[in-house]
Parts: structure tokens; sequence; C-alpha cells
């Protein structure tokens, strides 16, 4: 168990070094984030919600962008230097190494933060009267959300090259199902059951319930309890979905396509 | 010049299919199509939530989501060369730079109007979309002009492929930048001065207002000085990427390397 804490540990140390002179990272946390904030800020002018749609939903594409760049490009990038193979072969589950890496980008995700917050503050695009306790709850969330989604997403990455071709599709995906910047109930019926299956819908919730003026300001027990629970199946999952997957390795004596 | 024709031609449809060499149809799929009606649901369901009507929103992404082809296609055209080390080549190369380069758009421009096309019938799918007054000449012309001015913007950028290494922040910088600023989402007049002032020297804000006219039943004559506009501004970026290349390749010839970041 020390073994595997210590693996996570450095997987989680490299990652951070990498992301910290990746130009992916400063588009993930900056660029898309900034002309979100744009569009929500500009788009109803003088309108609450509408400016925290702009600051708190650009947020949260930051973050999630961040996350999923360690959980998706980056594995490609090992795939095609060839340290894919040895992070698969290293004496510990493939999940304590990618635990590790997405944990490192949710750490770096919290730039999104620190970004967009000082440009909506320095542009006046942020009155909005906020929970602070509960709004740094909710982003803590929403950032080990995040992780949990990516690991699941990075078992694709790493068991097929194929999945490379999913590219932004799913980073996008996300920002359409879980309610990053808009309330999920406007979503049609089914795509809103999948939505709430998503722990990072409810975290995303959280962070909307700490904004008084946000139209679905709301009592943040039952979100918090919700992204937590359907975080945790999520992770398992993924471990599950990892397991399997490294058997089949072993039985193919070979790792991954 | 029917060579420079037939060069124009050939390396356009080369330097396309040497971009997807690496991709599978599904990967295709996911980029060309998923992530255009993706962005346009996004930012047609933050307009609905806030009151607003999505359809504006679905021609401005549908129209700014050829900037795939036209930013980031037409850069990667570029790149492309000097990833496969086919640049020294194509410096060496005694053909016109114009039609070389020039020709590496036109499948960029083609493929851009059928994601633009693509995004409008979701929109009218998804989101009732009315099209039924759009001008039928009219309306594609615009795109035409629309995304041949975005891929003026993705060759002066292609040219920095050739000095740095980063070209996809660049892209990304330049993708993000026109859905923000250019009326893709809200109209133009709602920005701050400094803003308006940036989306006035960049492709698509005329060009788009020019589609948004005229697939509202507006005649050509209506919308001809729009189109004028995003032609002028267009030729500026080419204009720019043409000087550009000039002076990398006297760069390049006077230090005799093409290594130059």
């Amino acid at each position: 168990m020390a073994s595997w804490l210590r693996a996570g540990l450095w997987a989680t140390r490299a990652q951070l070094r990498q992301a910290t002179v990746s130009a992916g990272t400063f588009a993930g946390v900056a660029i898309a984030p900034l002309s979100i904030l744009i569009i929500g800020a500009f788009m109803l002018p003088g309108s609450p919600a509408g400016m925290a749609r702009g600051v708190f939903g650009s947020t949260l594409v930051g973050m999630w962008s961040t996350v999923f760049l360690a959980a998706s490009l980056d594995i490609s990038r090992e795939r095609t230097q060839e340290t894919l193979p040895l992070i698969i072969s290293a004496p510990v589950p493939t999940a304590v190494v990618l635990i590790g890496k997405i944990l490192g980008n949710a750490l770096v995700s919290f730039a999104a933060v620190a970004v967009v917050f000082t440009v909506a503050v320095l542009a006046g695009l942020f009155p909005l009267v906020v929970d602070a306790p509960l709004l740094v709850s909710g982003l803590v969330l929403f950032a080990v959300s995040s992780a949990t989604v990516g690991l699941l997403v990075s078992v694709a990455y790493v068991v097929t090259r194929a999945a490379t071709g999913l590219g932004n599709a799913l980073e996008m995906g996300v920002w359409v199902l879980c309610g990053l910047l808009y309330p999920v109930s406007i979503l049609p019926g089914p795509v809103e059951a999948l939505a709430r299956a998503l722990p990072m819908t409810w975290s995303a919730r959280v962070v909307y319930a700490a904004v008084q003026g946000a139209e679905d300001g709301e009592r943040a027990g039952t979100p918090v309890a919700l992204s937590l629970a359907l975080a945790a199946a999520t992770t398992l999952a993924a471990i599950l979905l990892y397991r399997l997957a490294e058997r089949r390795w072993r039985a193919a004596a070979e790792p991954h396509d | 010049m029917f060579d420079a024709a037939r060069l124009f031609v050939t390396v356009g449809w080369y330097s396309y299919k040497a971009l997807f060499i690496w991709l599978t149809p599904i990967g295709y799929v996911m980029s060309k199509v998923a992530v255009p009606l993706l962005q346009i649901t996004v930012f047609a369901l933050l307009a609905r939530s806030l009151g607003l009507e999505p359809g504006q929103r679905v021609i401005g992404n549908a129209v700014q989501s050829a900037a795939l082809n036209g930013v980031f296609g037409t850069m990667m055209a570029l790149h492309g060369e000097r990833n496969f080390h086919t640049l020294a080549f194509l410096i060496a190369s005694p053909a016109n730079r114009l039609v070389t380069f020039g020709g590496r758009i036109l499948a960029h421009v083609v493929d851009g109007m059928i994601v633009v096309l693509l995004g409008l019938t979701f929109g009218v799918i998804v989101f009732g979309l009315d099209l039924s007054h759009a001008n039928r000449v009219g309306t594609p012309l615009a795109f035409a002009v629309t995304v041949t001015a975005i891929s003026g913007l993705g060759l002066l950028l292609g040219s920095a492929a050739l000095v740095t290494r980063d070209i996809l922040l660049l892209g990304n910088v330049a993708y993000w930048t026109l859905v923000a600023l250019c009326g893709v989402n809200l109209p133009v007049d709602q920005l701050p001065e400094p803003l308006r002032m940036v989306a006035q020297v960049l492709p698509l804000t005329r060009g788009l207002q020019a589609v948004r006219l005229l697939l509202a039943g507006g005649s050509l004559a209506q919308a001809a000085p729009l189109l004028a506009g995003e032609l002028l501004v267009g030729a500026a970026y080419y204009a720019a990427a043409y000087v550009a290349f000039q002076a990398i390749e006297r760069v390049a010839a006077r230090r005799a390397t093409l290594e130059l970041d």
C-alpha cells in the first residue's frame, strides 16, 4: 500500500512538472475560459445570472479541460513517446499511476480559478455575492469529480490508440452534459438523466449554489452527497476496468494496441 | 497559367490528404462533426437558459466552426511540412510560393463550407432554426467568402509554425478569439470598445453579419458591402502571411537552416 502511495505521488509530481511548462495547460486554464467569460458576461449585460454563467461557467470549463488533458492527450503523447508501456508494466496497478497523473492536473486546474477570477475582478465583472466557504468546497469537489471522470475516460486512451480520435468531442461533451454553463434541467429528458449520473453535474451545482443571484441557487447538501457518491462509483468503475484491461494485457503478453 | 492552376489544385489535395493520414474515420467524425455540433449546442443552450433566442447562436457557431478548417486545418497543413521533414523540399522548390501555399487552403475552404452546412442542418432539426427565407445564391457565396477570409488568418498562423513548435496554442487563441469577439454568440456592439475594435480587424465579423442578413432573406446587394469588407480583411491576412513567409525564407537562407525556433 505504501509503495502504491509512493508511485501515485511520484506520478503526481512528474505530471505537475510537465503541466507547468506545457502550452496545452495554458490553453486549458486560460484561453477557452477567458473567451467564455466574455461571452457569458456580455451576452445579457447587467444580468446576475449571465454574469454567474460567465465567471463560474468559464472557471469550470477551464478546470475540466485541464484535467481532461492529463486523461487524454497526455496519454496519447506517452504512447507516441513510447513511455506508456513503462507505465503499464510498472509493478503497481496502472490505475494508481493514472490517478496520480490526473490528480496532478486536478491541482493545476485551480490555475483556471485564479486566471478567471483575476480577470473578472480587474474587468469589474465580479459583482456577485458569493458564499465563499461553499464556493471553495464546490470547486474542490468539482476538481475531484473531474478527476474521477477523467480517470474513467483515461481507460479508453490507455487501452486503445483509436481513442486519440475522440479528441475534443469528449471534452466538449461534458460541457454540454454536466451543466457547466446552464442548468441541466433545460436538457431533453433522457439526456438530463444521463447528466444526473455524472458527479460533475452535482459538483457544478454546488458551485452555482454558492452564488447568490444565479437562477438555480439552492441548498447544497444533496448535490454534495450525490457528487461524492457518484465520484466514488466512477473511480471504482475505472479501477475495475483497468484491472480487466491488465488481465487481458497479461493474457495476450502485450500491453495495449 | 494552366501549370499554376494544376499545381494549385494538386498541392491542395495532397496537403489535405496528408493532414488526415494519421486519422481514423471515427477521429474525423469526432473532430469535424461532433465538436462543431457540441459547440453549437453549448452556446445555444446557454442563450436559452438566459431567456435569449438560440437561433442566432446556432448560426454564429455553425459559421464559426469553419475555423476548424480555416485556422487549424490550414495551420496544421504547414506545420505538418515541418513535422514530416518536407519543409526543406517545399522551400527549395522553384514553384510559385503564392500557388503552393494558396493551394493548401482550397480543400479547407470546401470542407469548411460542408461543416457550416452541417451545423445549420443540425440547428434546423434540434433548435427549430428557420431558414425558409434564406437567399439561395447569396448565402453559399457568403459562406465561401467567410471561410476563405478565416483561412487567411490560418495561413498567417501557419507561417508562425515555421518558427515555433507551440502552434496549437496559437491556433487555440485564434479559434476562441473568433468565438468570443466576432459576433458569434453576442452582438459585437455589446462588447466593450477595445474588444469591439479587435473584432473589426478579425475575419468572420463582417462575413457572419452578411450570412445572417442573407439567411434572413436579405439580398446580395444589401450584403455586398459586408462581403467586400470581409474580403478586404481576408486579403490583408493573406498579404501578411505572404510577407511573413518571404521573411522567414530569407532568414532561413541566411542562416542555412530551417530550424529557426
